[in-house]
């Protein structure tokens, strides 16, 4: 199990290339490896079967067609041992026509099976006495040795596997002998036949092809006779080792005789075609595999190079490198899903530009506030020493303008950049006071601010450059002004996130010209010289809350500027 | 806890392995061959294959031959396994059987009356087979009256030089006997072996038969023959004749032995007596060359009768002698084939 467990796990962790590879690789290889094995063993295996089927049938033929044979020997030796001119032969040979007559009977009985065998006479000593063998038969057999003995002991029709070392004629290979004996029961003689190896080629000839062999054996397994005249003795001895080559070799034993035939047959497919067959489909196996080899690298190159492009790229971005591009001319979805890739990487990119661009402009305007301001204890306590001198002097506006301006300047470099409607608006009220003591009560200010409205969130000290210019540019020249603020919410879509705040300063004087009117109600106005307060409140909108938001400004049919600042309704 | 489901992977190993196995090649079975009775014979296969097969068809068992040299003998009798290793000696240097008698099982056989009592164990322990004497054979036509061979000594000299029929001594006891008897028949063996290998200029024959042609058409003039085979050689009408080599005739008697404590004593003891029996005698005399150790049997004419012959003086001095030889000319062939290798 742990075995499993652990290539479950190396496969897991495999490479995704190589993943794809070698499942490719496989699915390949192994049904074309299989098929090719398989299709050589049924190969095989089927014409062996068949074969085998044929050897079966052979060996039947070869064994009715020896029984047929001894058979035919069997009737022969008894048609001689009821002829009583054979023993009249052996007492007397003198007589020419007795010998003439047993020739012809020996030649007529001998007809059918002349061509499978010899046939010999010998009388009881084991002298030949007839033969039909024109050649050179043997003079003498021992009478108390091997054949003649076997005949004499067994009586009937006994066969003999031939001494090789006793037979004067190397060519007889199995004999068999039966005892002739007179009415009388005295021994007479015996019927010899001898079988060569010619004849054994003629009896079995018709029944294999040259490269096949036929062996005949003894009851004891010795051999008689091999259709092959060249195997030695050596090649006999060694036969166990033949029936492990590429050949098929079966026996049958004859139910009548116990004599078995051996038939070697070749194989359908011999040992090296089979070999041969093997070695191609190796070769195939090795051309597949280098196929599958060389089809699987591509496939899983095409597959997970545009995975790793997008793995690498994806760590590179991880580092914060966006300038990253998977550069590619594909067109299916790998390809698509680099030019995805690509396209949201410049979005990135681009939107981050925006984001440091913001950042890196709000830095700078808040530090351009920041460096507006003095030291604040050294400015109150200046303001309170004023405050307090005025007040033992009996001069009552100074005290005024010094508590006034101290509350304006607490409030402008507290540390928080928002504060609600309500606490501008106090501060406003800080303002007023001192520019009319400046101006001695030239102008009149209120604020209409509904109480839903007091507690929205505003940019700080974003009010007061609005009515700073009301002021002094507004309403320079007028005796009688007016400025009021007011403030109102606008909700077209129901949500309270998108509710828009609109806060006015408007003035009677004698309002703004049509070029200021346009630099203030631009989207991006450029940096003005003398409007510092005016730009400074577009930037810090814009870059709070977007380019949507911001200032406007338009003149009153009545006379008079209103400019309006515009921005989202949050609320703390 | 475990699964008995068989895994992908198992499974298609198995499937193959199947595949595999069910398509094998099937093997024949194997030819059952338990031997009834297992002899070893150091003869010739020209005599004991004919004896052996009669025997088979006569007793219908299934014996099994086992051939080797007298050496391989003594060697399983030192290793305590003869009686593992066969059933019967048979033809074996009589010397040799007398040497290792407390081997053998004794045993009187059915025709002991009929053999020659000179040629018999004195405590029953091996019987006879055959005897032969051993002639110096040489073809008349190459060999002239005045240069005909007269003893052992015959066969050192210079004109015989490669013209000496001689078996290998490692290949055959009888010719081992007769190299044992020739140089033992001189002073100084050791010489005479070193002297007759150059002789025969270290080449020998690897059968009788060979031995035989050799002389009979003249590529050899003279050769070391049983008496029996240049007798019917000469009765054939070859072109050859034999002397017996004076002064030190060697006698070869072989026997068979009963081994004690052997698998198949009852078949053993059979074969034995079969072995000395008038139809294997005769056909030893008539077919085989040999001349019979049974006294009812007749030699070949010409020859003469066993009695005449000098009885063999069965000592364990022979069986010693032949060993010696044996080793003598084993390193004499080494060394002569080192130096053709260094040549």
């Amino acid at each position: 199990m742990k075995g499993g467990e652990g290539m479950k796990v190396f496969i897991q962790n495999l490479p995704f290339k190589f993943r794809i590879f070698f499942g490719c690789l496989l699915v390949a290889l192994i049904p074309i490896l299989f098929s090719g094995i398989f299709m050589v063993r049924i190969f095989d295996a089927s014409l062996r079967h068949q074969s085998e089927k044929e050897i079966e049938v052979q060996l039947d033929d070869l064994q009715q067609r020896l029984s047929q044979l001894l058979l035919s020997c069997e009737i022969i030796s008894h048609k001689f041992s009821g002829n009583h001119n054979v023993y009249r032969v052996m007492i007397d040979n003198s007589n020419v026509n007795t010998q003439k007559d047993l020739y012809l009977f020996l030649y007529q009985t001998v007809q059918e099976s002349y061509s499978y065998a010899r046939y010999s006479i010998y009388d009881a000593g084991g002298l030949l006495r007839f033969s039909t063998d024109s050649s050179n038969p043997a003079e003498s057999l021992p009478a108390h040795w091997g054949l003649l003995r076997k005949a004499s002991q067994r009586g009937g029709l006994v066969y003999y596997r031939t001494d090789p070392y006793l037979n004067t004629e190397p060519e007889i290979l199995f004999q068999a002998a039966f005892p002739l004996e007179n009415p009388a029961g005295a021994r007479s003689g015996y019927l010899v036949i001898d079988f060569t190896w010619e004849s054994f080629n003629i009896l079995f000839g018709s029944y294999y092809t040259g490269q096949d062999v036929i062996m005949l054996l003894d009851q004891s397994g010795a051999l008689i006779y091999c259709s092959q005249p060249e195997f030695g003795r050596s090649e006999i001895l060694s036969f166990p080792e033949l029936r492990t080559g590429s050949s098929l070799i079966r026996t049958s034993k004859n139910p009548d005789y116990n004599y078995t035939i051996l038939l070697q047959k070749r194989a359908p497919i011999s040992s090296p075609a089979i070999d041969s067959m093997n070695t191609i489909s190796l070769i195939i196996a090795l051309l597949v595999l280098w196929l599958c080899l060389m089809i699987s690298l591509a496939l899983s190159r095409s597959i997970s190079q545009p995975v790793r492009q997008l793995d690498q790229a994806m760590q590179k971005i991880r580092g914060g490198d966006l300038s990253i591009r998977i550069y590619t001319n594909r067109k299916d979805e790998l390809g698509r899903l680099s030019e995805s890739f690509n396209r949201m990487t410049r979005e990135l990119s681009e939107h981050l530009e925006i984001v440091v661009k913001k950042q890196k402009d709000l830095n700078d305007t808040s530090l351009k506030l920041y460096q507006t301001q003095l030291n604040p204890h050294f400015l109150y306590n200046t303001l309170d020493t004023i405050k307090w001198g005025a007040k033992i002097n009996h001069d009552p506006e100074i005290p005024i303008l010094a508590e006034n301006l101290a509350e304006i300047l607490r409030y402008s470099i507290s540390s928080e950049p928002f504060t609600t409607l309500n606490q501008e608006l106090l501060i406003i009220e800080c303002y007023i006071k001192i520019q009319k003591i400046r101006f001695a009560g030239q102008f009149l200010y209120e604020a209409e601010i509904p109480w839903q409205l007091e507690n929205c969130l505003i940019p700080k000290m974003i009010l007061q450059p609005l009515v700073e210019n009301a002021i002094l540019h507004g309403l320079e020249g007028c005796t009688h002004g007016y400025i009021c603020i007011y403030a109102r919410s606008e909700n077209h879509s129901g949500d309270d996130e998108r509710t828009r705040l609109d806060i006015s300063v408007t003035d009677d004087g004698g309002g703004m010209n049509e070029e200021m009117l346009a630099w203030v109600s631009s989207p991006h106005p450029p940096k003005r010289d003398g409007h510092l307060g005016l730009y400074n409140i577009i930037q810090i909108l814009k870059l709070y809350y977007g380019p949507e938001y911001g200032l406007s400004a338009w003149l009153n049919p009545e006379g008079g500027t209103t400019v309006t600042i515009s921005l989202p309704v949050e609320r703390r | 806890m475990p699964s008995n489901r068989i895994k992908p992977p198992v499974f298609f190993l198995l499937a193959g392995l199947l595949l595999f196995a069910g398509c094998r090649r099937q093997s024949e079975p194997a030819l059952p061959d338990v031997p009834d009775l297992v002899i070893f014979t150091s003869q010739e296969e020209t005599v004991y294959a004919p004896i052996i097969k009669e025997y088979q068809e006569r007793s219908g068992l299934n014996i099994q031959v086992t051939i080797g040299t007298f050496q391989e003998l003594q060697h399983q009798i030192r290793e305590n396994t003869l009686d593992e290793y066969c059933d019967v000696v048979f033809g074996t240097d009589a010397a040799v059987l007398e040497c290792y008698q407390d081997f053998w099982e004794p045993h009187t056989s059915r025709s002991a009356a009929n053999l020659t009592a000179g040629f018999t164990s004195a405590a029953s322990r091996w019987t006879p087979f055959s005897v032969t004497s051993l002639v110096i054979l040489y073809n008349t036509r190459v060999v002239t009256y005045r240069e005909l061979p007269t003893d052992w000594s015959s066969l050192l000299e210079p004109r015989f030089k490669s013209r000496i029929a001689f078996m290998n001594p490692e290949m055959s006891d009888i010719y081992l006997t007769a190299l044992s008897a020739a140089m033992y028949s001189t002073t100084q063996p050791s010489k005479y072996l070193a002297d007759f290998a150059a002789n025969l200029d270290y080449q020998t024959f690897h059968s009788l038969s060979a031995v035989t042609q050799a002389v009979t058409d003249g590529r050899c003039s003279v050769g070391v023959t049983p008496a029996e085979t240049a007798e019917q050689l000469r009765r054939d009408g070859a072109d050859v004749d034999y002397i017996f080599p004076a002064g030190a005739s060697c006698i070869c008697l072989d026997g068979s032995a009963v081994v004690l404590g052997c698998r198949n004593p009852e078949a053993a003891r059979d074969f034995v007596d079969f072995t000395v029996s008038s139809d294997v005698q005769h056909i030893l005399v008539d077919r085989l060359n040999r001349r019979s150790v049974r006294g009812d049997v007749a030699p070949l004419p010409g020859l003469k009768p066993i009695i005449r012959l000098p009885e063999g003086t069965l000592l364990p001095a022979q069986t010693k002698y032949k060993t010696a030889a044996l080793t003598g000319w084993r390193q004499i062939s080494e060394e002569h084939r080192r130096e053709d290798e260094r040549r």
